[in-house]
């Protein structure tokens, strides 16, 4: 039987329909340049659609704001805050000497949805598979991929951002790559309804959890599981992984917490748990070499750089599996840039990556990572793929 | 009064990797940068130090929102 294929064209393929793919193919598109969205989750919103809303976005505001909130980046992360802000006013929360802003799973996905619906030059493709990458010359010219029904499609593009957080381009291709020796912690989040509201519930989850821990009752690990508290009732937990466990063995754990805090706590007596994220949300993983590698002293000193493209502001915040989170702020309270060197293939002449994809070590992806960040740098890929495909 | 307030500024710093020299007793600590997991840590060490378990009573946010809310509060269960 001969297989069919289906060729397609456009200015630039985008990898992945995230906080940072969605900015990426939304600016390319309002430069005039044809984008091919793809996707490999049925759904878009990435990450923070898999963490059910339970991951406030970070990165957006400058250090120890005050309204009116000062932002970090303009562009989309503006666009995208001030549509929040319209349907809940009270979306900024402060959480510990930073500034966050919530926003749940449908605003979300609706927001994104209206970017891409408005721009007529986005071809989405949601539930792709097996990404195929051909390249010529030190170029990505043409990218193979399977959609739903397990037809095969070939693109010919001018360019190629990886917007995929897991980096399938990057290391489906020649580009090369930086691996992490130690990557920080991954995480699971669960969503609860019919607690029992009370102000130290942040503390009392991971203070029963901890005693558990040292009951021998649950790893180590789950002593650095957060609480945080939602209106009526509602509240989400994040558990924090080692990278090597996979989602059965997450789920169960997952499950053996709520029964240990539904058994514990006075307030989770009547809770229940209404819904798991459907995959493991990664923090870091193998990413993109580009021109240059943004590091642990550009971000806490505040580097400027002559082709700063994106700002940071968010603190490092480090997962460690022995001593859980810690944190390091940029100095002064102030922010860093980020280096468009930083997004760009060092050896593949038309790609870049965005998000959590993007050229930086360790200590300095756990501040560039949080989504406020992503949806800067997505759109400052798609600017400078505008450019580069003209 | 003051061993205990010493002993609390000193476990604040090592939470947040600064000298002692620039913790506040009367600021808040998430405003210092203490999260939830940094104020278990602190918790715990008024279990082991001062055999207070403040967890298990009918504690107030307020009572543990600074360094010297937290040696209040220990005082007033020390003397009961």
């Amino acid at each position: 039987m001969i297989r069919k294929q289906t060729i397609l064209h456009c200015d630039v393929v985008v990898v992945g329909a995230g906080a940072s793919g969605i900015p990426a193919a939304v600016t390319l598109a309002r430069f005039g340049k044809n984008v091919i969205l793809l996707e490999e989750m049925p759904t878009i919103g990435g990450t923070m659609i898999s963490g059910l809303g339970g991951l406030p976005i970070c990165g957006l505001f400058k250090h120890n704001a005050k309204k009116p909130f000062e932002l970090v980046n303009n562009g989309l992360a503006k666009e995208l805050y001030e549509a929040i802000l319209l349907e809940d006013p009270r979306a900024v929360e402060c959480m510990g000497r930073e500034h966050v802003l919530w926003c749940g799973v449908k605003q979300f996905d609706a927001i994104c949805k209206n970017w891409i619906k408005k721009e007529s030059r986005i071809q989405l493709i949601t539930a792709c598979s097996n990404v195929k990458i051909e390249e010529q010359n030190q170029r990505i010219v043409r990218i193979g991929f399977q959609d739903r029904n397990a037809h095969e499609f070939w693109i010919e593009t001018k360019g190629v951002i990886d917007c995929s957080g897991n980096g399938v381009v990057v290391r489906n291709s020649s580009a090369q790559c930086i691996e992490p020796e130690n990557p920080a912690l991954a995480g699971i989040v669960f969503r609860v309804s019919d607690v029992i509201q009370n102000d130290l519930l942040p503390i009392k989850v991971p203070y029963i959890l901890r005693k558990a821990v040292e009951k021998g009752l649950l790893p180590n690990y789950c002593r650095f599981t957060v609480y945080m508290p939602r209106e009526q009732g509602f509240g989400f937990c994040k558990i924090s992984i080692p990278t090597e466990i996979d989602m059965v063995q997450a789920k169960k754990v997952s499950d053996h917490i709520f029964e240990i805090l539904h058994r514990m706590l006075p307030e989770f007596l009547t809770a229940k748990k209404i819904e798991t994220s459907k995959r493991i949300l990664q923090r870091e993983g193998v990413r993109m070499k580009g021109q240059y590698l943004l590091t642990r002293e550009d971000v806490s000193q505040g580097r400027r750089f002559k082709d700063s493209i994106a700002y940071g502001a968010w603190p490092m915040e480090f997962w460690n599996i022995e001593d859980g989170p810690s944190y390091s702020y940029v100095a002064n309270g102030s922010t860093y840039d980020i280096p468009l060197r930083a997004l760009k293939s060092n050896n593949i002449k038309n790609l870049w990556a965005a998000g959590r994809l993007i050229s930086v070590d360790s200590a300095a992806l756990a501040s560039a990572r949080v989504i406020g960040t992503c949806v800067a740098t997505g759109e400052a890929a798609g600017r400078d793929a505008a450019k580069a495909v003209r | 009064m003051k061993n205990i307030e010493k002993a609390l500024v000193t476990q604040v710093a090592n939470i947040l990797f600064v000298e002692t020299s620039e913790i506040e007793v009367e600021t808040p600590l998430h405003v210092l940068g203490v999260d939830s997991m940094g104020m278990v840590g602190i918790l715990v060490f008024i279990e082991t130090e001062y055999g207070i378990d403040l967890m298990s009573s009918d504690l107030q946010l307020s009572d543990i929102e600074s360094i010297s809310a937290l040696v209040r509060t220990i005082k007033r269960r020390q003397g009961k």
